[in-house]
């Protein structure tokens, strides 16, 4: 229990008299690094607004490094959390990098150097020190991203919340952004949530929660989940094809576990 | 209807009712494809819309859109037609999806691009994804598809062009993603099952065929293992 950085306890919330959160449960470990695996249309971005305290909860209850969301305690809880939206463009504030890094600790009232010393902390962990003076207009999407990244945990929060930011990446800036999450975890001791509809993007994470009509279906470890791959198909979630060929043959005992290579399949295949 | 991308010398396009897939290592063709024939493109990256409600959005572009064909999209989607009355801010990233290729399809002419547009998309939107591209083909429109995932353009497509600086190669997507030395000799992304058939072929000198479905690809192995 010591260990417990969030616990949401049968959080319930309907949108439009549809219902997207069912009594759903988890909870989230201090540094860890966590994603929630769902198709789309199953609220993804809804439970990602309702940990942060952007949308309210008909029922149940969040709590944050001890800190129960509510009136009461929602300007000590919002501290404690930093928070992506999907809608990369529509979260800037300021025209310059340099600028929408300083926009929140200057709302937090913090010093000058106080300022200066928190983004040179972020932008070395998140490589943005050749891009702190550039218009926000000029940067790729992938910047974007890290940008908005380093705002979000500028303040030193205790949980980065995440949500779907790896949608319209490529395999190689997945790969990148990943890296750079890996650091801000490490580095910083910062936990995060990231949700995705891709198998690809949580193979390397903590834990994972596979979430379906509301509620969590699956949890544990990808090597625990991906043993599930019939359920994770009928929920809809695409299995990458070097697994999918992987368990078919393990199957029918051909391979003894999953290969993500194509020559190591052929090597063990035909020694 | 044929197109002739221009930085091809004598390549003709001809091309009717079919999905064509565009790989290349620059995007030299593309861009010359944008300027020659100012098709739609349809990409996730632009999900921003101006309007109140679906049909506000729709009607923006054509004051009279066609429905009955907007309806089978959303058919396809697996949404009904009272997908027309929701509010824009109310919709999800996939619903947003589904509208904004509606709107394109509004706009477009004769060619559609989809540009990634598998991007973010579960299995279920992408088989419908799949139903629509097939749709569009079956209602005269030339549908050419870009994709950083190969095995996307594999799976999905009729006809493949590779292009380096002008068109090296086109024909039908079987005979492209199965000449696998070829693609490996140009520094073109080869198709996962494509790969491990090629390698068993000629490292292992295993009589695999080449396939586009892992389950009928396994039954090949099973026999030669």
């Amino acid at each position: 229990m010591g260990n417990v950085l969030l616990k949401v306890d049968n959080i319930s919330l309907s949108v439009n008299s549809n219902v997207i959160l069912n009594n759903l449960s988890f909870s989230v470990e201090k540094n860890s690094i966590n994603a929630v695996l769902c198709p789309n249309n199953c609220g993804k971005t809804t439970l990602i607004k309702t940990l942060s305290g952007i949308t309210c909860l008909d029922d149940g209850e969040i709590t944050l490094n001890g800190i129960e969301l509510n009136k009461d305690n929602f300007n000590k809880y919002i501290l404690e959390v930093g928070t992506v939206l999907e809608d990369i463009d529509n979260q800037f504030i300021c025209d310059k990098v340099n600028d929408e890094l300083k926009y929140p600790l200057t709302n937090l009232g913090c010093s000058f150097d106080e300022i200066q010393k928190r983004i040179d902390i972020v932008s070395s962990v998140l490589k943005l020190s050749l891009i702190l003076g550039k218009d926000i207009t000029r940067l790729t999407y992938f910047e974007k991203i890290k940008v908005l990244i380093a705002a979000s945990i500028v303040h030193s929060p205790k949980l980065l919340l995440l949500d779907d930011v790896f949608r319209f990446l490529n395999v190689k800036e997945k790969k990148g952004l990943f890296k750079l999450l890996k650091d801000v975890n490490n580095k910083l001791s910062i936990a995060i949530i990231f949700t995705t509809s891709s198998l690809e993007d949580v193979l390397d994470v903590d834990n994972i929660f596979v979430i379906n009509d509301g509620q969590v279906v699956m949890n544990g470890s990808f090597d625990n989940i991906i043993y599930n791959d019939n359920e994770l198909s009928k929920i809809g979630i695409e299995i990458p094809l070097m697994i999918d060929l992987s368990r078919k043959l393990e199957f029918y005992k051909l391979i003894d576990k999953i290969y993500y290579d194509p020559d190591k399949v052929v090597d063990k295949l035909w020694k | 209807m044929e197109i002739k991308l221009r930085n091809s010398k004598s390549k003709n396009i001809e091309v009717k009712n079919k999905i064509i897939s565009l790989q290349e290592t620059n995007n030299l063709v593309y861009k010359h494809l944008i300027e020659d024939y100012n098709p739609v493109v349809v990409d996730n990256k632009n999900l921003y819309f101006v309007s109140d409600t679906v049909l506000d959005e729709l009607t923006l572009i054509n004051k009279y859109p066609e429905l009955e064909v907007l309806g089978n999209i959303l058919k396809l989607f697996g949404y009904t037609n009272e997908f027309f009355d929701k509010n824009i801010k109310d919709l999800s990233t996939t619903e947003k999806i589904c509208l904004n290729i509606l709107r394109n399809v509004e706009k477009a002419k004769d060619i559609i691009v989809f540009n990634n547009l598998f991007l973010g998309l579960d299995l279920n939107s992408q088989k419908a994804l799949v139903r629509i591209i097939n749709y569009l083909c079956e209602i005269n429109y030339i549908v050419i598809i870009r994709s950083d995932d190969v095995n996307v353009l594999y799976k999905c497509a009729d006809y493949s062009i590779l292009a380096t600086k002008t068109i090296i190669k086109y024909d039908e997507t079987d005979k492209i993603y199965t000449d696998v030395k070829y693609l490996m000799k140009h520094k073109f992304d080869v198709p996962t099952l494509s790969y491990i058939t090629y390698k068993a072929k000629e490292e292992k000198n295993v009589r695999l065929f080449y396939r586009k479905d892992v389950r009928d690809i396994i039954k090949d192995i099973y026999k030669h293992v």
